[in-house]
């Protein structure tokens, strides 16, 4: 199966090599989807994932004749120009401060909150949101490869550029790392806040 | 499979796990914009439009690159045919007045083409046995000046007209005529 949808990959690489536009419109819907979640639980911002997406199609465009199947997957291939333009993005980002003092974009698939039990798990939900967002990006990536979306630990390694091993020991550390901002978000919410005293003199 | 919150309990690492199920789960809900297809499309079709007229431009320029080769090549080949036709040869006479009236045996080399590049020579003038008569008409011919040679058939009751007399029986005579740098005609050449 996995071997036909590489084959079929291919197959439509080299068509839009050629200057083919449905070929290139199929590869943009078999995938668009996994570069979009990838970016977006990366950066945390549904705007910013859609540049991306555009950036990496856009470079699958230029040089779908240099795309070398020997080499990767198409999806493999696709995820490590995800990451490489999620990396500018955030080496860039890093520049500005936002002055919007709200939580990031991290809206949640639905949003209708109909029982205590979902809003806590909304909750909960948003504080694991920011507590990936919080780690830093070779933790995080690795989280949301092989955590979020599913990719085994060999095409992890070939997205990230490194090995199996590191692969392994980064999603250790990361959990470890996620396990703590998840306790600490949690110990901030169950204490109550300080009422707000006003000194006279 | 439901998403499940996070326990409220001890977050350990099975705990963790369910909670990443459950955002990946959400998260599988959330799909792209589909206005970035169409702005993807839309690039494509510029991209495509653009490579489309770089690379008929580029095929333009190697047409006309590749006819203005090959005309400069006939042009070269055709000044190499006409140089090899029209050898100048130098005529080396003493240097003495000359008259339109005087006539002088020469021996001239051949016009006929051969596979041999174009040599420049000299013409020795030191009669020899006769095989044509050089007529001297218009100006005078300087020592060491450069002269062409055309063959021309000429009627002989033209020759007669300029004094001129030929012995032979045909209407035509072959006359090879000494065109100087100025193109001026300085001699005829006659057969014997």
């Amino acid at each position: 199966m996995r071997h036909e949808s590489a084959a079929a990959d291919e197959a439509l690489m080299q068509r839009t090599a050629q200057g083919d536009r449905d070929a290139f419109a199929a590869i943009y819907r078999r995938h668009h989807a996994l570069v979009f979640r990838f970016a977006r639980l990366m950066i945390g911002s549904t705007e910013a994932a859609e540049d991306v997406v555009q950036e990496v199609f856009l470079g699958v465009m230029r040089s779908a004749a240099r795309y070398d199947p020997s080499r990767s997957t198409l999806t493999t291939y696709l995820y490590g120009a995800a990451r490489h333009q999620v990396r500018r993005r955030l080496l860039r980002d890093r520049l500005f401060v936002s002055l919007d003092d709200s939580a990031p974009d991290l809206c949640s698939a639905s949003t209708f909150a109909v029982s205590a039990d979902e809003l806590s798990r909304q909750r909960d939900l948003r504080d694991l949101r920011r507590a990936i967002l919080a780690l830093p990006p070779r933790y995080r990536e690795i989280v949301v490869l092989c955590d979020l979306q599913d990719l085994s630990y060999a095409d992890a390694a070939q997205a990230v550029g490194c090995a199996v091993g590191t692969v392994r020991s980064r999603l250790h550390r990361a959990r470890q790392l996620l396990t703590q901002k998840m306790q600490r978000a949690r110990a901030c919410a169950l204490t109550p806040a300080r009422p707000t005293v006003r000194c006279e003199v | 499979m439901t998403p499940r919150a996070v326990d409220d309990a001890a977050l350990d690492n099975t705990g963790l796990t369910r909670a990443l199920r459950a955002v990946a789960e959400d998260e599988a809900r959330v799909e792209t914009p589909p206005r970035v297809e169409a702005a993807l499309m839309t690039r494509w079709d510029e991209y495509n439009d653009e490579r489309r007229r770089r690379k008929r431009a580029a095929r333009t320029r190697t047409l006309v690159r590749g006819a203005a080769t090959m005309a400069a090549g006939v042009v070269l080949f055709g000044a190499v045919m006409l140089e090899r036709e029209l050898t100048p040869v130098r005529v080396d006479l003493p240097l003495r007045p000359t008259m339109p009236s005087d006539t002088a045996d020469l021996v001239l080399p051949s016009t006929v083409l051969d596979s041999a590049p174009p040599v420049q020579r000299a013409i020795d003038s030191r009669p020899r046995e006769p095989r044509s008569t050089v007529v001297l008409v218009g100006g005078p011919m300087a020592s060491g000046e450069l002269v062409q040679v055309v063959r021309m058939r000429v009627d002989r009751s033209a020759l007669n007209a300029l004094g001129i007399t030929q012995n032979g029986s045909g209407e035509t005579v072959e006359v090879d005529v000494l065109v100087g740098e100025d193109g001026v005609a300085r001699g005829l050449r006659l057969p014997l």
